[in-house]
């Protein structure tokens, strides 16, 4: 399947910027089932100085400083990917969570070791860890340990993009039962990080369908943030998507790999000046064979 | 210089009581298990004797008086309600011999080498974790593992600065406790203590053989440009700034090195290089000493909430790791679970034993040691892998877990399984115990030590010295001193003493740099507006204290009670609350009680108390650029209470002697500095803010008092009135032998340009200030600013005194109109003065994010 992206950030600041930094993730990494075929990255108004470098997580890096005033500021990103069918592992063969963290425990493997750490955004507390618990029957296999907390998140929390924001904890999504994909992503991890298990938090794109019958309109697929769990050395890593409540296959578009939200913000930034500022995003994913 | 005989030729004094020996615990420094005196302390001991006892008492007091005045006391600069360490220096040190140190400083230099060696791999090729040497969970679990920092390290000794917590164990032997591998960690305390501490005991530490510290720093001068790679460098030390409680040593390093003191926000990054922002523009900078947390110094590529740094602080160590002493990230290996590792990473990283072990740790990211520690019933102390930035003696004691009540043991518990990689578990260990003074003489007192080395020449060398304090080792297993007790340490040497003075270090003389243009922009902001609140606050005081004098002492002269009543309106206005003025006429208490609610105000910007609040919290921004003297000078209103308190009534004669006190004080501080501070761009700014803030509100009152006539025809009351709030008073009487006239007393507060008080004297002032600064031009392409000020300076200068004071309609329109051309334009000039030097501080930066929105 391939696809191409368009993925155009628009800032609007209420006073002028007299001079930003930027760090970005906007430009999609290869992946085992993932193909990068073109990419550009077009900034208006353009960089001073640009950097491009790959993290240590293996994701293409930018680093940019704008020293022209502005009160305007846009980001397209353009790429074409192809994705090669994540053929389906035979993942009801998969080791138990028991197993799995075991291996981790001797494992010397930094690659993935680096995910089983808790991060800023997944602190862990009682009440994520009971909730946790629940997932955790002895014996279960990862797969299916991964796929009922998937289920369980998709099932008793609420979408809400109002309800939350960046500084949002986990632990307050928990209470509220609400929150947008990466609050979702970010409270998964931290329950199977719970058990020192190895998780990644995975930035992309998903293609949308427009409902039964109306034409899809430009411009409303989106960013979206989901996980990939680590499942023996056999089946490795496998994504799950607690927003959809399912295991991605092939319309999941995997930008960066990270430990959690902070690793990959799509474009962070520090200004000088600025003041208030609004922001729009508008993604379109269109399948070209 | 001459000094007192100390010790007497014929006489010796008991210090050493019986009991000493019996209070002994564990070893101590200065007896042997059977009671004889150590031979390196013998020395000491001799000559310590021949002080009278109450020359102790003395020197202990001197001494402690010594760490107030020259500011090592934190209290002498904190804010007054923080609860920040109390800082003292016993009367005796602890006294190292020459054999024990060749010991430790073979032990330590090992252990620096080992650790840079261990950074160069954590941030490189990552084998000690590939390899299971050091769990790579336990790095991937600590924050100050900075993941962007990696290949920082390549080709050079990321490990500049290192500093050791030790404490001796009962056997003898030496354990570690913690190391430093951040900051320099209190360097700056410990050259401190040991120049205030020889001010106090020199006599005893000339005669004892004592090494010196002085050619320790002398190598770093001489070393670091080399460990940069620059020569003649630009070299700044980094710091968070004055509010952080260990600013005094990162400010006395400077200043003893000679480097500059920057933060965060004085730096930029422009195309991967960094630069001071200064008066003159951007200064490029070679080599930073950090004194900030790794993990909070870039908001872009590190810690979003951390803005210590400048951003892109991590590309610029990209482009140049040798930028940065230490290396961003070097913290890492201070984490207390490698301890259990170090001998076989010795062994395998350098080949050879480990000399000085650490206390024996369980990390409890490991499940196994969880499960012990869950299990055991030891009385394990349970803390954290890492403190701060190690100011000594502030270590956390951790929780012990047998002392802990039921609920507090579960939460303990439920931590160790949910966040077990960041907690260790340990024993208490042992202190041996050191000498310590009081009125009774010695008594033994449970210590340990931090010990400091840097980078040279492929090794390390030590800081002959080092800060010793005192732990309560029932409590403590790190170096935690809640009383702040601190001791110098001698190191005696073998050697013939060298005389090596432990003064100023040898500055290349290229590096003078007279003029001081490179002036932080920060610092000249700060300076302005501790010129002009301290003008106003001066001027508030005055009108007030007019305001309360009656002025009956005149020649008779009825006291001018719509003079006071203005005057009050002036205040009220600029305080801006909710004070109301009384509509009938001022009596005597009215006006008192009035002036209370003003001075005791802190809204608005004339609310004495808030002006007084925001000298003192420029000033601390700026401290170390005052002299001890202005900075005492200012920090003396913290003294009386009645500046601050409220509610309390106060009579008029006491609330006048207040304003007396408070005039004379500020009187002090503007003294001080015009006989003691260098006729730099800082003092320029400083002169500005004051002139330009007397001027505008000169020109207010004149225009309150005498745009409107009044309504006696009889202005002389309110002639005087305003002759005694300026000050001219003597002036005017020396010249004219008759009452005020207005037009004789105009010319002299605002034409006479001799008169310091006077309007035209602050403008010529400033105007002489402004063309000197380092954008101003002296060819026909003025600044704005310098146009401002000229024009200000020639319309007040060329005012025609007969217009002035003509009536039309019962006002004065021509004075009107000039007054408020200056009142309107002043602001004006500050403004553009502002936006000139000091925009580059203006705002903060802040963070910008996107997030991912999909459903």
């Amino acid at each position: 399947m391939k696809y191409s992206i368009q993925h155009k950030t628009d800032y609007h600041y209420l006073a002028p910027v007299i001079q930003s930094h930027h760090i970005l993730h906007l430009s999609p990494r290869n992946v085992d089932h993932q193909t990068i075929l073109s990419h550009t990255l077009d900034i208006d108004p353009a960089p001073a100085s640009q950097n491009n470098f790959t993290d240590y997580n293996g994701n293409p890096t930018s680093l940019i400083t704008i020293e022209k005033e502005h009160s305007d500021l846009s980001f397209f990103s353009t790429s074409e990917i192809e994705i090669l069918g994540n053929t389906p592992k035979d993942i009801t063969s998969s080791p138990s969570w028991e197993d799995i963290a075991q291996a981790v425990y001797t494992s010397n493997d930094l690659e993935v070791l680096k995910y089983s750490c808790l991060s800023q955004h997944t602190q862990l507390n009682v009440d994520i860890f009971q909730y946790a618990q629940k997932s955790f029957i002895p014996n279960r296999s990862i797969h299916e340990v991964a796929m009922d907390l998937t289920s369980r998140i998709f099932n008793e929390f609420q979408f809400d993009n109002t309800a939350t924001d960046i500084s949002t904890p986990i632990s307050e999504v928990l209470r509220i039962k609400r929150g947008v994909c990466q609050d979702f992503a970010h409270l998964q991890i931290a329950c199977l990080r719970a058990m020192r298990l190895p998780v990644r938090y995975v930035s992309g794109y998903i293609l949308t369908h427009p409902p039964e019958g109306l034409q899809k309109l430009t411009g409303t697929d989106a960013s979206h943030a989901w996980i990939s769990v680590w499942c023996g050395n056999e089946l490795g890593w496998i994504d799950f998507d607690p927003t959809n409540n399912i295991i991605p296959t092939n319309e999941h578009i995997t930008i960066a790999y990270g430990l959690d939200y902070d690793d990959i913000s799509p474009i962070g930034g520090v200004l000088i000046g600025g003041g208030d500022h609004t922001v729009s995003v508008a993604v379109d994913v269109v399948a070209i064979k | 210089m001459q000094v007192d005989p100390l010790l007497s030729e014929t006489q010796a004094w008991t210090v050493l009581p019986d009991k000493y020996i019996s209070n002994v615990n564990a070893y101590d420094e200065l007896l042997t298990p059977s009671g004889e005196v150590r031979t390196h302390w013998q020395a000491f001991l001799d000559n310590f004797s021949r002080i009278n006892p109450q020359d102790q008492q003395f020197l202990a007091k001197k001494l402690n008086r010594l760490v107030y005045e020259n500011g090592l006391a934190h209290d002498v600069f904190a804010d007054p309600d923080g609860t920040s360490q109390p800082w003292q220096i016993d009367l005796i040190p602890v006294i190292i011999s020459a054999s024990e140190w060749q010991w430790l400083s073979k032990a330590i230099r090992q252990r620096a080498r080992l650790y840079n060696t261990m950074l160069q791999d954590l941030y490189g090729p990552q084998n000690l974790m590939k390899s299971g040497q050091i769990p790579a969970r336990m790095v991937f679990s600590d924050t100050s593992f900075l993941k962007p920092c990696m290949n920082l390290y390549q080709d050079h000794d990321p490990l500049y600065f290192f500093s050791i917590d030790i404490a001796r164990n009962s056997d003898g032997s030496w354990r570690a406790i913690d190391c430093h591998s951040e900051t320099p960690a209190g360097l700056g305390f410990a050259i401190a203590n040991r120049i205030v501490h020889n001010k106090v005991l020199g006599e005893i530490f000339d005669t004892c053989k004592v090494e010196r510290e002085a050619s320790f720093f002398q190598g770093i001068l001489s070393h670091l440009p080399e460990h940069i790679g620059v020569s003649d460098p630009n070299i700044a030390v980094l710091t968070h700034g004055s509010q952080h409680g260990d600013y005094f040593s990162h400010a006395y390093l400077a200043r003893y090195l000679g480097y500059r003191l920057v933060e965060g926000s004085d730096l930029r990054v422009v195309g991967e290089n960094i630069f001071l922002k200064t008066l003159l523009g951007l200064m490029p900078i070679d080599g930073i000493i950090r004194c900030i947390e790794g993990e909070l110094s870039d908001p872009l590529e590190l810690s979003p909430s951390g803005f210590l740094g400048p951003a892109h602080f991590v590309q610029a160590s990209r482009k140049n790791p040798k930028l940065i002493a230490n290396t961003l990230g070097s913290s890492i290996i201070e984490n207390r679970g490698l301890s259990a590792h170090l001998p076989q990473l010795c062994q395998s990283l350098l080949g050879e034993d480990l000399l000085l072990h650490d206390a024996q740790r369980f990390w409890l990211g490991d499940q196994n040691m969880r499960e012990m520690v869950l299990n055991e019933t030891h009385d394990y102390i349970i803390r954290p892998i890492r403190e701060g930035t190690g100011r000594p003696g502030v270590a956390d004691t951790g929780q012990k877990l047998l002392s802990l009540p039921n609920d507090s043991l579960q939460s303990i518990f439920e931590n160790i399984r949910l966040k077990g990689e960041g907690l260790i578990a340990e024993q208490v260990g042992e202190f041996a115990s050191s000498p310590s003074w009081n009125a009774n003489g010695f008594a033994p007192t449970p210590y340990g030590m931090r010990l400091f080395a840097v980078r040279q020449n492929d090794d390390y060398v030590l800081l002959p010295g080092g800060i010793a304090m005192t732990v309560n080792p029932e409590t403590s297993v790190a170096l935690n001193a809640p009383e702040g007790l601190a001791r110098d340490v001698w190191v005696l040497t073998d050697k013939n003493k060298a005389h090596q003075s432990l003064l100023k270090p040898n500055i290349n003389p290229k590096t003078i740099d007279r003029n001081n243009g490179y002036l932080p922009s920060r610092i000249a902001d700060n300076l302005f507006w501790l010129g002009r609140y301290v003008e106003r606050t001066e001027w508030t005081m005055r009108l007030m204290r007019s305001a309360l004098i009656q002025t009956e002492e005149e020649r008779g002269v009825q006291p001018d009670v719509d003079a006071i009543r203005k005057t009050l309106e002036i205040l009220i206005t600029k305080e801006g609350t909710s004070i109301q003025l009384p509509s009938e006429e001022l009596g005597h208490n009215q006006i008192n009680e009035l002036i209370r609610i003003l001075r005791s105000s802190n809204v608005g910007t004339f609310g004495l108390k808030g002006a007084l609040e925001r000298i003192l919290y420029v000033s601390q921004l700026i401290r170390d650029r005052l002299s001890l003297e202005a900075w005492e000078a200012l920090n003396s209103f913290k003294a009386n209470p009645l500046w601050w308190q409220d509610a309390v009534p106060i009579r008029t004669d006491d609330s006048i002697d207040l304003l007396n006190e408070g005039i004379r004080t500020l009187a002090a501080f503007s003294g001080i500095v015009r006989e003691n501070m260098t006729r730099n761009y800082g003092w320029r700014f400083l002169e500005i803010g004051r002139r330009l803030e007397r001027a505008l509100n000169h020109c207010e009152v004149l225009h309150m008092l005498f745009v409107d006539q009044p309504k006696s025809q009889n202005e002389t009351s309110r002639l005087f009135f305003m002759l005694k709030l300026a000050d001219s008073l003597i002036t005017y009487r020396s010249r004219y032998r008759f009452a005020p006239d207005l037009s004789l007393v105009l010319d002299l507060l605002i034409i006479d340009e001799n008169n310091p008080r006077g309007l035209c004297f602050q403008l010529s002032e400033m105007m002489k200030h402004i063309n000197l600064l380092p954008q101003s031009a002296d060819d026909a392409v003025r600044t704005e600013e310098q146009k401002i000020i000229l024009e200000l300076n020639t319309e007040a200068r060329l005012l025609n005194m007969t217009d002035v004071v003509k009536i039309e309609n019962s006002r004065r329109p021509s004075l009107a109109k000039a007054l408020e051309h200056q009142i309107q334009n002043l602001p004006i000039l500050s403004e553009v003065l502002s936006r000139r030097y000091f925009s580059l501080t203006d705002e903060l930066p802040h963070r910008l994010h996107s997030k991912p929105q999909a459903v």
